[in-house]
């Protein structure tokens, strides 16, 4: 704090020391950060535009202290138990923009969470991460998009432009990586605006197939529930899409259902163009809370 | 010549060399599977056509093929 805290036995008190008190000290991170020491009773804050995490270490606070921590930036804001730490409270752990709360350490390698500024889920839908794209051949998720807080997520992908007619893909990532083994496999069904079915599919490629698109008449949107990627099962994807064909004669919707065939942990995915530095538009991703 | 940019969940870049070529093999295999579907769909629309030319009604024909 900014007084001459913990006061020993004899300190004297000032009037600057006393205005102080009201006035906690703010240590600003614009980067992953492990809180410290010199942390108890302050207020910690997060400004960073992508997604960024606050760790919590084990033996370094003691019962009975308190860290104020606030997410100003953009970016969600990960609390994360430290190795040996015990953290409470794991349905309020990820923080969007202006949300905050306070930590109370019960012993040094305990702490729970008390959120101040977040309305605690109640099993809907929680923002985890989205940005905009500009003129890109790809887009991936942020990598800890999928981790064990949530089982299930949901994506929505809005195409606005594309720059040449282009064939689109997904594929599962890992650790900064996408896998590109062949073992993605989809069932599509589909029609086109005359109301004409067609089915698609592929069988243990090395992507999944999701759709093309006209160069010069944009309307794309894709939309998935994506269930279980960060645990040791079938990661599989419920999806819908929509888009104009690449010979611009016919508007088309397909839905269905993907596989992974192994069971592959990932935290998180790629969308990928066939052609360079071609698409633009945004990503949204949300968590499925249990509670 | 500068490689493509992608979107690597933080930050906007050029693909490294690596990824430039794990992205062509991708085009390749996409180009690849789009051409089987061309010929699948193609061999589907050459059957539809033999059996209307034996005098199958459309109704018929969907009735073996689907619609």
């Amino acid at each position: 704090m900014a007084t001459p805290f913990p006061f020993v036995a004899g300190a004297v008190l000032t009037a600057a020391n006393l205005n102080a008190i009201t006035e906690l000290v703010t240590n600003t991170q614009t980067n992953d950060y492990t809180l410290a020491a010199t942390d108890a009773g302050d207020r910690v804050i997060a400004n960073k535009a992508t997604a960024i995490v606050f760790t919590v270490p084990n033996s370094v606070f003691s019962a009975s202290q308190i860290v104020r921590i606030h997410n100003i930036g953009a970016g969600t804001l990960t609390i994360s138990a430290g190795a040996g730490l015990t953290l409470n409270g794991a349905d309020v752990l990820t923080l969007a923009q202006y949300q905050g709360g306070e930590l109370f350490f019960t012993s040094a390698s305990s702490a729970i969470f008390f959120p101040t500024a977040k309305t605690v889920s109640a099993g809907g839908l929680v923002f985890l991460t989205g940005t905009s794209f500009t003129t890109a051949t790809s887009f991936s998720l942020p990598t800890d998009t999928f981790t064990s807080t949530y089982r299930n997520y949901k994506l929505i992908v809005n195409i606005t432009a594309v720059t040449a007619d282009a064939d689109f893909t997904l594929r599962m990532r890992a650790s900064g990586t996408d896998n590109s083994t062949s073992n993605y496999i989809s069932m599509q069904m589909g029609a086109n605006d005359a109301g004409t079915y067609s089915g698609t599919g592929n069988v243990l490629t090395s992507s999944w197939i999701a759709g093309e698109q006209d160069g010069g008449n944009v309307r794309y949107g894709f939309v998935a529930d994506i269930m279980q990627p960060q645990t040791a099962n079938i990661t599989t994807l419920c999806f819908q899409y929509g888009f104009v064909n690449k010979a611009n004669t016919d508007t088309f919707a397909r839905a269905g259902t993907m596989f992974f065939a192994t069971t592959t942990q990932f935290d998180s995915l790629s969308f990928i163009s066939s052609v360079a530095s071609s698409i633009s538009g945004n990503f949204r991703v949300y968590g499925y809370a249990d509670s | 010549m500068p490689r493509p940019i992608i979107h690597d969940g933080e930050t906007q870049r050029e693909m490294t060399a690596d990824e430039y070529a794990e992205w062509q093999a991708l085009c390749d295999d996409v180009e690849q599977q789009a051409q089987a579907a061309a010929d699948k769909a193609a061999a589907a629309a050459s059957g539809r056509a033999k059996l209307a030319a034996l005098g199958l009604t459309d109704a018929e024909i969907a009735a073996l093929l689907g619609a």
